[in-house]
């Protein structure tokens, strides 16, 4: 692409236009003569008020045709002089080869005081009158699209890296292979990786992008996993890329990756076979089955033993009694009939206290416990 | 006399297994001329009881069971139109009669539970232009159940006061309860037989009213009844954010009747503080008002009087 960065053509078309009593003017600041078909470039359009034109506001309206492409790469603001300047760079895409044609539109808007004193204050009767937009066309500008076969284009490098060259059979082997630089690297197709006697295992690509003068600007990163009983080799991964730096196609390749693949674990080698004539090892057995069956035999004398534990003989209410009068109470409170001969008794000092609960505790039934 | 009353109990015996205390509690009623408000979930005897007690007392037995349809009239009696003699004539209700089972009381709506309540009280009914007094003895034996809370009307608290004792029944031991289902079973319920008359339970009141309390006994009662308004003056602070209302007047006049029906039916000759324990539960369980408070936090009113009791010197 050859950018007419010395040549600022100053498009003073003119686009004088009075709206709601404020003027502006569009005009094109930057703009390429010529791109690569998927080469991105960009264009500078400014919007110049005659005053602060604090009420205003401007969108550019995006356009996606067969021909090209259209994003936002940035927009920013300044008031210079007093007159306030709306500027906006196009990031513009070709898709195919010719003369391109570029006709954007913009929207302007104009916001009423009164309608941002409601939305300051929070009203909600902000009526359709408040706001005001009108559609403006932009001067129009032709750039010239080149053919392009490369799969990508821009400022792009790739490589392809393994953890190590040598791994035991069914071990893993991981292989990153990663693009990096600025361009359309939003069209790369992800790698499909095909090894005979490899399994491959691989993720899908990662993309870490930012937006650029050229398009995007980051990273790819494509991760595989790679277990094979022998050694294998890595083929080279290519990668068509239209240089812009240098303005030519190039086709980037990785280098070829000889993996060494060593004998692997085998499990019956890991354990050793137990040597069931020595002694040692007969008595370890018998030692862990005595171990087991102690075990049992503890747990089951436990239990049985927590069954016939001495069990502490439940509180009865009336143990609680420390006089006749107090006895006599609580057993005539407990409305059990059982207990009014010993009431009785109590009362005509025929018995003792001590008679009384010796008497009660010979009692058992269930109405008498109480906890 | 007592023989008397242990007739009485064996002749119930025969068709009603333990339930001890409510057979205790309908026979102090007799005695005292007051009314029994029985509570205790379905199939526990209180029908059987009382019918059992009417047979072996011979006495004049009616039934009612309250419904939320029932009127006054229902049970009082009305005015009705004859029309071979073209006047009004009295038809008299069931509650013309001498024990009369209010069964459910808490079913019927507030102008039933009235109109019988004021006879309770009056022990006379109006009928027209016509006054009749009811032949005592005249005892009103009501239920309520305790587990429902819809299609009721509770008692209010002025109307629960009417009431003399409040029984709550429980279940009937293991040993019982085989018995009765045994009993059950076999058909072998025996036929009541009627062991007293009128005249001798009148005679049985008076004794009773001989029964001698001694003044020490008699200030201990008030005591008990004064510590339920205010139980701190007797070291039961804890307790008094539970009591929104003490027990009333009527408890003490009760008190003052049924623990010698209690003493009597013990074979005493006087009362002792065991016979107002043994009863004071059921003299005051209905008459105490407690707080939301205690409502909220499970408070049983059994529990608080048992506090009570056991907070107050013992003369």
């Amino acid at each position: 692409m050859r950018r007419s960065l010395g040549r600022i053509i100053v498009w003073f078309v003119i686009f004088h236009t009075t709206l709601w009593g404020m003027s502006y003017r569009w005009s094109v600041l930057e703009s390429p003569q010529s791109l690569r078909v998927g080469q991105s470039g960009v264009i500078r359009y400014a919007c110049t008020f005659e005053g602060s034109a604090a009420e205003y506001s401007t969108k550019l309206k995006l356009v996606d045709t067969p021909q090209y492409g259209t994003s936002v790469l940035s927009q920013n603001t300044r008031v210079v002089q007093g007159k306030r300047i709306d500027t906006i760079d196009l990031l513009i895409t070709p898709k195919t080869a010719g003369v391109i044609e570029i006709r954007m539109k913009a929207d302007v808007r104009y916001t009423s005081p009164g309608a941002v004193e409601n939305t300051v204050l929070g009203r909600d009767n902000l009526s359709r009158d408040d706001i005001s937009e009108e559609e403006v066309a932009l001067p129009g500008i032709s750039i010239r699209s080149q053919e392009n076969s490369a799969a990508l284009t821009g400022n792009i490098t790739m490589e392809a890296q393994v953890d190590r060259t040598s791994v035991r059979a069914h071990e893993p082997l991981h292989l990153s292979v990663i693009i990096k630089g600025s361009g359309n690297l939003e069209q790369f197709i992800p790698y499909e990786l095909n090894i005979s006697g490899v399994k491959v295992f691989s993720e899908p690509a990662q993309k870490l992008f930012t937006p650029s003068s050229d398009g995007v600007e980051g990273e790819i990163r494509q991760e595989f996993a790679l277990v094979a009983e022998k050694s294998y080799v890595i083929p080279t991964f290519k990668l068509s890329v239209f240089d812009t730096a240098h303005n030519r196609a190039v086709l980037l390749q990785s280098a070829p990756i000889q993996v060494e693949i060593n004998e692997g674990y085998d499990p019956a080698s890991l354990l050793d076979a137990p040597d069931l004539t020595d002694m040692s090892t007969l008595k370890h057995y018998a030692y862990n089955i005595g171990l087991v069956i102690l075990g049992v035999i503890f747990g089951e004398a436990g239990r049985v033993l927590w069954k016939r534990r001495p069990r502490r003989k439940t509180a009865q209410f009336w143990e609680r009694s420390k006089n006749t009068k107090e006895l006599i109470l609580m057993l005539a409170l407990s409305g059990d009939k059982r207990y009014e001969a010993i009431i009785t008794a109590l009362e005509s000092n025929t018995i003792s206290l001590s008679e009384a609960k010796k008497k009660l505790s010979t009692l058992t039934t269930e109405k008498e416990v109480k906890a | 006399m007592i023989n008397i009353i242990n007739q009485i109990r064996s002749e119930v015996a025969k068709v009603v297994v333990g339930q001890d205390k409510m057979i205790d509690g309908l026979l102090i009623g007799l005695l005292c001329d007051g009314h029994i408000l029985i509570e205790g979930i379905p199939g526990l005897a209180k029908t059987t009881t009382v019918k059992a007690l009417s047979a072996a007392l011979g006495l004049g037995f009616k039934r009612v069971q309250f419904t939320p349809d029932l009127l006054p009239s229902d049970i009082l009696g009305a005015e009705v139109y004859d029309p071979q003699h073209n006047a009004f004539k009295i038809k008299k209700g069931p509650i013309f009669t001498n024990l009369l089972l209010a069964d459910e009381i808490n079913r019927a709506p507030a102008k039933v539970q009235s109109a019988l309540l004021e006879v309770m009280q009056e022990r006379q009914v109006t009928l027209g232009d016509e006054s009749f007094k009811l032949s005592p003895p005249f005892l009103v034996m009501a239920t309520q159940n305790p587990i429902e809370n819809e299609g009721v009307y509770p008692l209010p608290e002025a109307q629960l006061d009417r009431f003399m004792l409040k029984i709550t029944v429980g279940y009937n031991t293991a040993e019982e309860e085989l018995s009765i289902a045994r009993r059950i079973a076999s058909s072998t319920a025996e036929a009541i037989t009627t062991v007293i008359d009128v005249d001798t339970l009148n005679s049985l009141k008076e004794k009773v009213k001989t029964i001698h309390i001694d003044e020490e006994v008699e200030r201990y009662m008030i005591t008990l009844v004064t510590a339920t308004r205010e139980p701190e003056k007797y070291g039961l602070e804890s307790i008094k954010r539970y009591l929104q209302f003490g027990a009333s007047p009527r408890v003490s006049i009760d008190m003052f009747k049924a623990v010698r029906a209690v003493a009597f039916l013990r074979g005493k000759e006087f009362v002792t503080p065991s016979d107002i324990a043994s009863i004071i539960k059921e003299l005051m369980r209905h008459r105490i008002v407690m707080t939301y408070e205690a409502e909220a936090e499970g408070i049983e009113i059994d529990d608080l009087i048992e506090q009570i009791i056991k907070a107050v010197p013992i003369p």
